[in-house]
């Protein structure tokens, strides 16, 4: 396989950069583990003051004060690298997933369209850069030659020899070996791959098994190593956990921009164009909100969408923090052929969906709202407003206590000489709380006739002032 | 104006019982403590409280303390859930009392920890205790329990009704009151109560996040409505309930007559032949001992004496705890297991001739009277160490004694701590997890509560948010609160009838283990019985150093065989030269020797108690040197404080001398000493000794002491409280002091053996001892497959003794195939690796390990080969003989000198080869390095470059924001000395480096020496591959 040349890509802090919000690469970041108690991975920032893998949290603290802590969302990770993948589709038509945190491009056949190897690589560095991935390059005249390379720090040639002898210099916690059989290596004084090399290979394969010596040969192409290549899925479906809550749609800028990025690459190899993109907001109470942004014609670019999502976003209220977001690309198209009209299919139907969407384009989609209970003992705090296809999950009425059908929008108040005129049936409930937040209250609440002989819900504060709070029907 | 309205009127106080009282030991649910309940209460102006804890008593000795202090009746109940309906016990006498630790007891045995399970057919068999029902939503179901529950409990049944001002609170209220009276079941009224003052509601929401896991913005409906579960006013009361209710929780409250106050004297008999009564029985067996101990004829001092105890153990009842505790000790003595009793009691004449202790008080005139007096009315206390590796043996030995079911182990309550309580109160306000770590990084926990506490609010900011104001708050609030019950140490409680009738027994968190709900605090109070069973290393390797001096034909193989009063050993101490020696072998001790200088046993016994928070933060230690060095003069400001301080020059140095003075300078009676003491002990938790620090001062000022001596004596009990530390404790421990140094001094091989065969104990690891004995001029020799055995062991070689290392120091080897080692060693050397490889079958991770420790290398040349030889099939070689010729050919390059300190450091934990310092030295790496020994030759103030492996990180407590750093070279330690802004300057490398290089400062004063560090530079890089572990207490 004379003249082959491979390109690996490695990311070796992706977890942690997959949940960066912001730019802020520059401070301290480390990503601890499901206990949150030691630190997984950090960032070149957080490695100058001191922090390494393993530490435990509190000596990372006392070493970089200001160190920026995230949580591991393991089942984010494979999701991240296969957008990568989508995203390097402008640099090569073969592509492998090497998890967790690799990628390698068949490169030898891509020279020539970028005018050789400098200008390939440079270019594959300055669309990194945007992306805010921290990356290792390198070359190798074998797949698992430049995954060795990348992994222990880059390295990039042409020449299979000069890969060799690379390779050869490397010591041998460089290889991709289990961590016993390099730990046995190193404990008969074997340091370097040349000295592994040396080893006849029976000798070898009687105390290690033949995958040692396999391994060894296919990373100096003497045997073949074909890799697997990455099929694009059907659709474009990005799901990303957001490392804090978002209370501010702005805030959603920086995550969306790096999705748009990918989604770009994604359609770019697929040769697609979106007419749509959708992107759900999941909020803290396991609601969800949908927002959509339309392209009259079907586009690919990230730097069209995103001064429109821009846009869009501007105009969200959120009604709750946000803490993951999916980006959908829909009416994939393919780049050539344009869209068919959007107004053609005739379904007449009035569903409440409709109802509700044509509402909406009337009065403005923020003026139809639903109703939803809230699990709080102050009644002010036992209802919210909704979007009405906000999906969320309803709470009970309160555990004791009738509550009036109709509740006044804020409390009125009764003057004094107006309170005697009223007559207690039933109470008093006392309700008492909120004291963690700007509502806090401390009210005796009674059912009572007024004057005119309604059944009004009235309460006494904790000044001993008198309110009307509902009406029961 | 309506009627409903008016609810102005003033209500007198009359007579009531709250009967439904959670505190916090229903753990996450009660709100406020057991003794700010019982206080409330009294304040209110209650009669009774019963103290109805689910499914539990664990707070009730608390309670009661605090209900003799405000001379209210106190109830002894619990509450149990079925389901939602709830059934309270109340116990009327010592009998229903039993009955309801039965009942508690296997309610608890039947669920894991934590947990309990009860059914409706477990309320039956409590003829002697009232029982109180409150129903559950479904009231149709509460008609059908009435009336099965009536036949139970005649006479002895109430509904329970409890107005807590919720929505259908009313129509609930008149419902239950129909049912009952149709049923003619009396009613009485409660109130559910879980916190003391409705001022807890914070807490009380955050408690319910906690235990639902939730935050308290997600709860909703699980928190209270209000916070109407407190005690109630009078007013309030007679607002919400009818007026023959109120009076039946007094016609209640009178017919629970039960005190905790009657468990007192439940003492085992069996102990005491028939016909003999305790007293007779103890004075036969110290007369026994007495001739044992004093062959040649009791002096008549010391007789007097033992007369004087006897009167003195007669008057307060204690004989049978003398005779449990030398029941436990003569087993062990039987069972040649060492063990030394300390404690207040322990320090006498009568535990001498028991063989309770070894100080001997013909040499010591320690007198009983100085740890045990009538007025003080404290408990008698003997803790008794044992050899830490047969400590087992002991307990097992209690267990066959009394039986399973009379004695049991006490409880240790976990209670939150600063970490927790960020933790849990954090969480359950919605705050994030990674923003509680970084708070708890940035609080100095060590410096006490105050200061930590004062950071968290600091963190805040300039103005910090209402909800971080209240974190703070709830934060300081439920510091001290229980969490759960976990197993004490060694605190045996060992009952006269069967143990559940005394106190519940629930599980403990190992399998097969179990625990009684009362901690050891609750015990004392008490007066009940109890043991202290504890392990002590140092025992172990006091015994395993006699058993070689026995097998080597010593004449010392006792501890009675060893000379007492020698100088060469007190010569050895004042040198420093400590390490291994029992309890002055830390840094501060060993820079504390050398300037007290000990000569004497009661020297030893000031070294042990002097470096501690209570001395220290007193700022006693300077006083007491100088007062002894003679460079300043001793004065008594009274006679009376003469006779409190005159053993210490003046200067008080032990917790009861702090006590003493209390009384003797401040005025407090036997009975407020005796609280002080208390209020000491539970500093932590409670905080109570503000008061008695407040007294203390007003009482000091008022008979003419000076306000400054008075201030240091409120910091010293500050100090106790942080980790107290008696006379008693140190004198006992001070004999182990005088034994170990003296086995150190005249047998250091034997001794340093004795340590490696009892790891882990003590402060430094066996690297460090090996390099102690080595500088000592001793040899060692490493592991070797045909000599080593499973523990290191002594070789003697005509008059020469040196150490060979066990293969107990090879990580990751068991002992299990050490032992089939050695059986197929039985037949002869082995000659080589296929040798021993055929006679001798073992698993691969342990021929690694053996090889790894260099333990082959005398039959297999080196390390490496060993290893190459090993992975190759062994069936290979025994059927294809060729294969191995052809193999034996490829021989592999040996380790350099480097990797093999490496590889010793990696999986022996110690190098007998150079040191790695040695190596760097001598390959040029450390130009202008000093080594330790030559620190020696420096002068005071003389700037030095010296570098070392770190071997231990302390920031003390007790010495605000400063770093001690111990590094070693080849000749020995270097005391580094780093201030707090050094520190943080050069975080990283302090924190961080394996191999540090310091140029800094040399400060030495006497012989004791330390650097004080300005430049800190890691040279780890230069020894990359080094893993020598450094112990860490930061």
């Amino acid at each position: 396989m004379a003249g082959s040349l491979w390109c690996y890509l490695h990311f070796p802090l992706l977890p942690l950069e997959a949940r960066y919000t912001d730019q802020a690469c520059s401070q301290a970041a480390a990503l601890l583990d499901e206990r949150g108690t030691h630190v997984l991975l950090c960032n070149a920032a957080a490695t100058a003051q001191g922090v390494s893998a393993g530490m435990a949290i509190a000596t990372a603290y006392s070493l970089a004060p200001e160190l920026r802590c995230y949580t591991r969302h393991p089942e984010q990770e494979p999701g991240s690298l296969e957008a990568i993948a989508m995203w390097a589709g402008r640099f090569s038509a073969q592509i492998s997933l090497y998890p967790p945190y690799g990628l390698l491009l068949e490169a030898g056949s891509m020279l020539h369209y970028f005018g050789g190897l400098s200008p390939y690589l440079a270019q594959l560095h300055s669309a990194l850069d945007t992306l805010h991935w921290s990356a290792e390059i390198a070359t190798g005249h074998t797949p698992l030659a430049a995954k060795v390379l990348a992994e222990t720090g880059g390295f990039t040639a042409e020449e299979a020899s000069t890969h060799c002898t690379r390779l050869e210099r490397l010591p041998i916690r460089g290889l991709n070996l289990e961590q016993k059989v390099i730990q046995r290596l190193e404990g008969m004084g074997i340091q370097h791959v040349k000295q592994l090399r040396a080893l006849p290979s029976d000798a070898l394969t009687r105390r290690f098994g033949k995958t040692l010596p396999r391994y060894l040969a296919q990373l100096f192409g003497e045997q073949p190593d074909p890799p697997r290549y990455f099929t694009p899925p059907k659709h474009f479906t990005r799901h990303l956990i957001l490392p804090h809550e978002l209370e501010h749609s702005g805030g959603l800028r920086f995550p969306l921009r790096r999705l748009l990025a990918e989604m770009e690459g994604y359609l770019r190899q697929c040769q697609l164009s979106a007419q749509e993109t959708t992107l759900t907001l999941h909020l803290r109470d396991l609601e969800t909100q949908e927002l959509q942004v339309r392209h009259s014609r079907a586009e690919l670019q990230a730097s069209v969408w995103m001064p429109l999502w821009e846009l869009r976003l501007e105009r969200v209220r959120l009604t709750q923090p946000v803490i993951e977001i999916t980006l959908r690309a829909q009416g994939l198209a393919p780049l050539e052929v344009m869209t068919t009209d959007l107004f053609n299919s005739a379904t007449a139907v009035d569903t409440p969906e409709h109802l509700v969407s044509k509402l909406q384009t009337r009065l403005g989609i923020d003026a139809v709202q639903r109703m939803v209970m809230v699990a709080d003992h102050r009644p002010e705090k036992s209802y919210r407003w909704v979007l009405p296809d906000s999906r969320c999950k309803e709470a009970h009425l309160p555990p004791s206590g009738a509550r009036p059908h109709w509740l006044l929008p804020k409390p009125a108040g009764l003057a004094a000489a107006e309170i005697t005129q009223w007559q207690p049936l039933c109470g008093p409930e006392r309700i008492v709380g909120g004291w963690w937040d700007t509502l806090p209250i401390r009210r005796d609440y009674y059912i009572a006739r007024s004057p005119d002989g309604r059944l009004g819900w009235i309460f006494r504060d904790a000044n001993r002032q008198w309110y009307l709070h509902g009406w029961f029907g | 104006m309506v009627s409903a309205w008016v609810v102005w009127l003033v209500v007198a106080p009359f007579p009531y019982a709250e009967l439904h009282v959670l505190s916090n030991f229903s753990f996450l649910r009660g709100a406020s403590h057991p003794e700010e309940l019982v206080a409330r209460a009294a304040e209110l102006g209650y009669q009774a409280l019963a103290l109805t804890d689910e499914c539990s008593v664990a707070g009730v000795v608390r309670a009661w303390e605090e209900a003799k202090a405000q001379q209210i009746k106190l109830i002894i109940g619990s509450v149990f859930r079925l389901d939602d309906e709830q059934v309270i016990l109340l116990a009327c006498n010592r009998r229903g009392y039993g009955q309801l630790c039965e009942l508690i007891t296997q309610a608890r045995r039947r669920a894991e920890k934590g947990k309990y399970q009860v059914t409706w057919d477990d309320f039956a068999h409590q003829s002697d205790c009232l029982l109180l029902y409150l129903a559950g939503d479904d009231l149709n179901s509460a008609r059908r329990r009435m009336a099965h529950l009536k036949t139970l409990f005649p006479k002895r049944l109430w509904w329970m009704v409890s107005r807590l001002l919720s929505g259908d609170d009313q129509w609930r209220f008149q419902q239950q009151c129909r049912i009952a009276n149709q049923l003619s079941v009396p009613l009485v009224c409660g109130n559910r109560v879980e916190m003391h003052s409705p001022a807890r509601q914070p807490l009380h929401d955050v408690l319910a996040a906690i235990r639902e896991q939730t935050s308290i913005q997600q709860a909703g409906y699980l928190l209270a409505a209000n916070g109407e579960q407190h005690l109630r006013s009078f007013k309030k009361l007679t607002s919400l309930y009818p007026a023959d209710m109120l009076a039946a929780t007094v016609d209640i409250a009178a017919r629970c007559c039960f005190e905790l106050s009657e468990l007192r004297y439940e003492y085992p008999a069996e102990l005491v032949p028939e016909g003999r009564s305790a007293a007779e029985h103890l004075r036969a067996l110290v007369q026994r001992g007495q001739r044992l101990r004093f062959p040649e004829g009791v002096p008549d001092a010391i007789a007097q004496q033992i007369e004087r105890e006897l009167h003195l153990i007669a008057e307060l009842g204690y004989e049978h705890y003398f005779l449990t505790i030398e029941d436990i000790v003569r087993f062990a003595r039987q069972q040649g297991i060492l063990c030394q009793g300390r404690g207040s009691a322990a320090n006498s004449v009568v535990c001498y001739c028991l063989h309770i202790t070894e100080a001997d008080p013909r040499e010591v005139s320690l007198l009983i009277e100085r740890f045990i007096s009538k007025e003080r009315d404290e408990p008698p206390d003997i803790d008794v160490d044992f050899e830490h590796e047969r400590r087992e043996e002991v307990i097992q030995y209690i267990y066959q004694r009394y039986g399973r079911e009379r004695a049991g182990l006490a409880a240790t309550v976990i209670s939150y701590r600063t970490k927790s309580a960020i933790r849990d109160v954090g969480k359950a306000l919605g705050m994030d997890e990674s923003y509680l770590s970084w708070i708890i990084a940035q609080l100095e926990r060590r410096e006490g509560r105050e200061v930590w506490l004062a950071q968290l609010a600091e963190l805040g900011g300039e103005e910090p948010s209402p909800l971080y104001r209240h974190f703070v708050a709830l934060v300081e609030e439920i510091l001290g609160f229980p969490r759960h019950l976990s197993q004490h140490v060694g605190g045996f409680v060992i009952a006269a009838q069967a143990l559940c009738q005394l106190v519940p027994i629930e599980n403990a968190a190992m399998t097969d283990r179990t625990v009684i709900q009362w901690n050891k605090d609750d015990l004392e109070s008490l007066g009940l019985l109890k043991v202290d069973v504890l392990a002590l290393g140092m025992l172990t390797a006091i015994r395993k150093t006699l058993c070689l001096l026995a097998e080597q034909g010593e004449p010392v193989t006792r501890i009675q065989d060893i000379p007492r009063g020698d100088s060469h050993t007190y010569d050895m101490l004042c040198r420093g030269d400590s390490m291994g020696v029992f309890q002055v072998e830390s840094r501060a001790q060993m820079n504390m020797l050398p300037r007290l200088r000990p000569r004497s046993y009661y020297d030893l016994v000031i070294e042990v108690a002097i470096v501690r928070p209570g001395p220290i933060q007193g700022d006693m230690v300077h006083p007491y040197l100088t007062r002894r060095q003679q460079q300043a003069p001793i004065s008594y400001p009274s006679p009376e404080v003469e006779q409190v301080l005159k053993r210490t020059l003046g200067v008080p140095i032990f917790q009861e001398q702090v006590i003493q003075l209390a009384m003797v300078a401040a005025g407090f009676s036997g009975g407020e000493a005796d609280q002080l003491r208390r209020a000491m002990a539970a500093w932590r938790r409670s905080g109570y000794i503000r008061e008695y620090q407040q007294k203390l001062m007003e009482g000091m000022q008022a008979r003419g002491y000076e306000r400054e001596f008075a201030e240091r004596i409120c910091r010293q009990i500050e100090g106790f409280g942080e980790y107290g530390f008696p006379e008693s404790h140190a004198a006992s421990f001070a004999l182990l002091v005088y034994i170990s140094a003296w086995l150190k001094c005249h047998y250091p091989v034997q001794f340093c053996c004795g340590l490696l065969n009892s790891q882990p104990l003590g402060f430094y690891s066996p690297a460090q001892l090996i390099q102690d004995l080595q500088r000592h001029g001793a040899e060692v020799e490493g592991v070797d497959i045909n000599l080593s055995t499973w523990d290191s062991s002594v070789v003697v070689d005509g008059t020469k003794r040196y150490l060979r290392l066990g293969f107990r120091l090879i990580k990751g080897l068991r002992y299990d195939a050490v032992a089939a080692l050695l059986s197929a060693r039985e037949q002869g050397a082995f000659r080589s690796l296929q040798d021993a490889r055929r006679r001798c079958q073992l698993r691969q991770q342990d021929w690694d390990a053996l090889a790894a420790a260099g333990a082959l290398n005398s039959i297999a040349g080196h390390r490496f080969q060993a290893r190459w030889e090993l992975l190759a099939p062994q069936h290979d070689m025994a059927l294809d003989p060729l294969t191995h010729v052809a193999e034996s050919r490829l021989a592999l390059a040996a380790p350099d000198e480097k990797q093999d300190v490496e590889e010793d450091y990696r999986h022996l934990g110690l190098s007998l080869g150079r040191h790695p310092l040695a190596l760097l030295r001598a390959q040029g790496e450390l130009p202008g390095c000093k080594q330790a020994e030559q620190l020696r030759a420096c002068r005071h103030g003389q700037l030095v470059t010296v570098a070392g492996l770190v071997t231990n990180r302390q920031r003390p407590g007790t010495a605000t924001g400063v770093t001690f750093v111990t590094l070693e070279d080849e000749t020995g330690q270097v005391n580094l000395v780093v201030w707090r802004d050094t520190a943080k300057a050069q975080r990283k490398a302090l924190l961080t480096a394996q191999l540090l290089q310091v140029s800094g400062v040399l400060e030495c004063e006497g012989d004791v020496i330390h650097v004080v560090a300005g430049k800190l530079r890691d040279i780890s890089e230069q020894w990359r591959e080094l893993a020598v572990k450094s112990r860490d207490f930061c």
